[in-house]
């Protein structure tokens, strides 16, 4: 049978409407896609995987990311990986883990409700993806745990962190609200934002980066992981490209989701990833600045919108505040954490009179905004957050951009209650969808206020002096009593 | 030059090895001031407008058989839209209809 036969069968012909139920039980209306196509059916996506091909290579994945997990236990590359690398692994393995399973479930409901066969088989073949790349971040935990002296925390503490801490609230808010779109959303979210602009700063630029501290296993799981997204980039640009040409009453719903997902993207990127590059390690090949002036202005903004504006797409709504804010945005995170290093369960460390000379080179604003603070610190004043942060109602990170001296923070009442934002972009997103977002008060806000730093410290799953506490422990009074449901 | 977009640069980004250095050797056949930048563990191949990889080239400079499919393998980033994909070329190119060189099969 022909390559193009078998994707036949296993796209069209494993389609079929329902017949016995209405398109509402089948679909419910939360979940249907505002966009319009004529017929979803002739929509095709470009990589036609079979499942045949699709098992070989991913299997030779697997096998060539084992081999270097093995080769680094055996030679004992994972003992010498740079420590203050392994610090921001404790980070951002953590963080990507989750984010990944989250993935995984977002993909699985595109799967079940995207209107087109040829994308519902994608973004099942994705959902698997995402599984496998869950799974690599878990096994190089393993690793760092079993053979780096640095240690690394226990599963239970990383659910913990995720769940609860500050810092991590960014990527569960993002995912959660990601998985929780229309399905088409979901597809120009994650496929063409996220995939397409933004996880080469993840994947490219920080394996580079890890390779170059002596984290080979880091390097090769990412870089496999975005060889899987080059499939996703290729099936968000079809479906965006289709769309936008086949009717123009999408380009306003296609606009308004890269507007959004543009901003929930940078602001996650620049806070998570923002670290991994310029901070976290001692060899810095990338900044995080050069790459986002590479995959997200040139390839995305340069190369992919303006090649869709001849369908009417524009650049994104806050495009300028972000390239003004990368500018120094890195370093303005770097310099949150170490505020409330108190409260986090990885090293931030002071930069070396290295770091500062690398960082004055790449980001020219770096001595005006951030130099005297680390003159100061280096001059033996302390400085440490005597509160949490107080964070944005969208993004969850704090209110400290673009930089501390002159940070953001705007206010929007809705039904009786004032949210506060860290920018024009998480206000707008707050201001098109407001009952989504009014239902995430998050710990911070809501906990942190007029409690005992024993309390706080053990809601964050930390000891107060900063390390893990190991296991989930919950403090009196967080959870309000909720019957349990007995199908759990 | 493609006019329709504001910068016209087509690329890819392999993960270092044999493949890699096989694949980049076939397109410098065609464009010999492509643009190939190291960076630890990978490398970045960047041509103005199109690039087109033709697999018995590839074969050629690899010594051993390859299937175009395994590009998937070893391509973690690309800039462009792949506009073919099959087992004699791969092409990547700013013109959505472009079918690579169709005299060279």
């Amino acid at each position: 049978m022909k390559p193009a036969e078998q994707y036949q069968r296993l796209t069209h012909s494993l389609h079929w409407d329902p017949t016995y139920v209405n398109g509402d039980a089948y679909i419910p209306e939360e979940w249907r896609t505002a966009c319009t196509m004529t017929d979803w059916r002739k929509f095709n996506d470009p990589f036609q995987i079979l499942f045949e091909d699709y098992c070989r290579i991913q299997a030779e994945k697997e096998d060539k990311f084992h081999a270097v997990r093995d080769a680094g236990a055996r030679f004992g590359h994972i003992a010498r990986v740079d420590e203050r690398w392994v610090e921001g692994m404790k980070s951002l393995n953590t963080g990507l883990t989750y984010s990944e399973y989250y993935n995984y479930r977002g993909h699985v409901r595109v799967a079940r409700f995207a209107p087109a066969p040829a994308i519902r088989i994608a973004s099942m073949v994705q959902a698997m993806d995402e599984r496998r790349h869950a799974e690599e971040t878990i096994f190089q935990a393993r690793d760092y745990a079993k053979y780096h002296k640095n240690g690394f925390l226990l599963p239970r503490d990383r659910m913990a962190f995720f769940e609860r801490h500050w810092y991590l609230q960014g990527g569960r808010s993002f995912f959660e609200d990601l998985i929780t779109t229309d399905p088409i959303e979901a597809i120009i979210g994650t496929n063409l934002v996220f995939e397409t602009a933004f996880t080469n700063l993840l994947f490219i630029a920080a394996p580079a980066a890890g390779v170059a501290n002596g984290d080979f296993g880091f390097g090769q799981a990412h870089l496999t992981i975005q060889s899987d997204e080059t499939r996703h980039m290729a099936l968000g640009q079809a479906v965006a490209r289709t769309l936008l040409q086949g009717d123009e009453r999408n380009l306003e719903h296609i606009q308004d989701w890269v507007d959004k997902w543009f901003w929930r993207c940078h602001r996650l990127l620049q806070g998570v990833v923002g670290p991994a590059l310029d901070y976290f390690p001692k060899n810095k090949p990338v900044s995080y600045k050069e790459a986002f002036t590479r995959y997200v202005v040139e390839d995305f903004i340069q190369g992919y919108v303006s090649e869709l504006s001849q369908f009417g797409l524009k650049p994104p709504r806050h495009l300028d505040q972000a390239l003004a804010e990368v500018e120094h945005g890195s370093s303005t995170m770097w310099r949150s954490l170490y505020a409330s290093r108190d409260a986090l369960w990885f090293d931030i460390h002071q930069p070396t009179v290295d770091d500062l000379e690398w960082l004055n080179e790449k980001y020219p604003l770096f001595d005006r905004t951030h130099g005297d603070f680390w003159r100061s610190v280096a001059a033996g004043e302390y400085v440490a957050a005597d509160t949490s942060p107080m964070t944005c109602d969208v993004c969850h990170f704090p209110c400290i951009f673009p930089e501390p001296a002159n940070a953001v923070a705007l206010p929007v009442d809705f039904e009786g209650i004032r949210y506060w934002f860290c920018s024009e972009g998480c206000k707008w997103i707050f201001e098109r969808e407001s009952n989504k977002y009014r239902r995430t008060q998050e710990p911070s806000a809501l906990v942190l206020a007029d409690k005992d730093p024993l309390w706080v410290a053990q809601f964050l799953n930390i000891t107060p002096d900063g390390k893990p506490l190991g296991g989930t422990s919950v403090p009196d009074g967080y959870f309000p009593a909720m019957p349990v449901p007995v199908t759990i | 030059m493609n006019v329709r977009v504001d910068r016209s640069i087509v690329g890819i980004e392999l993960m270092a090895g044999e493949e890699c250095d096989a694949i980049v050797s076939a397109v410098l056949e065609d464009v010999p001031d492509a643009s190939v930048v190291s960076l630890p563990g990978l490398v970045q191949l960047d041509v103005p407008d199109r690039m087109i990889i033709k697999t018995s080239v590839v074969i050629e400079y690899l010594g051993r058989d390859w299937d175009s499919r395994d590009l998937n393998q070893v391509v973690s980033a690309y800039r462009g839209y792949f506009t073919r994909w099959d087992e004699d070329q791969v092409v990547l190119s700013w013109d959505h209809d472009d079918q690579g060189d169709v005299n060279d099969v």
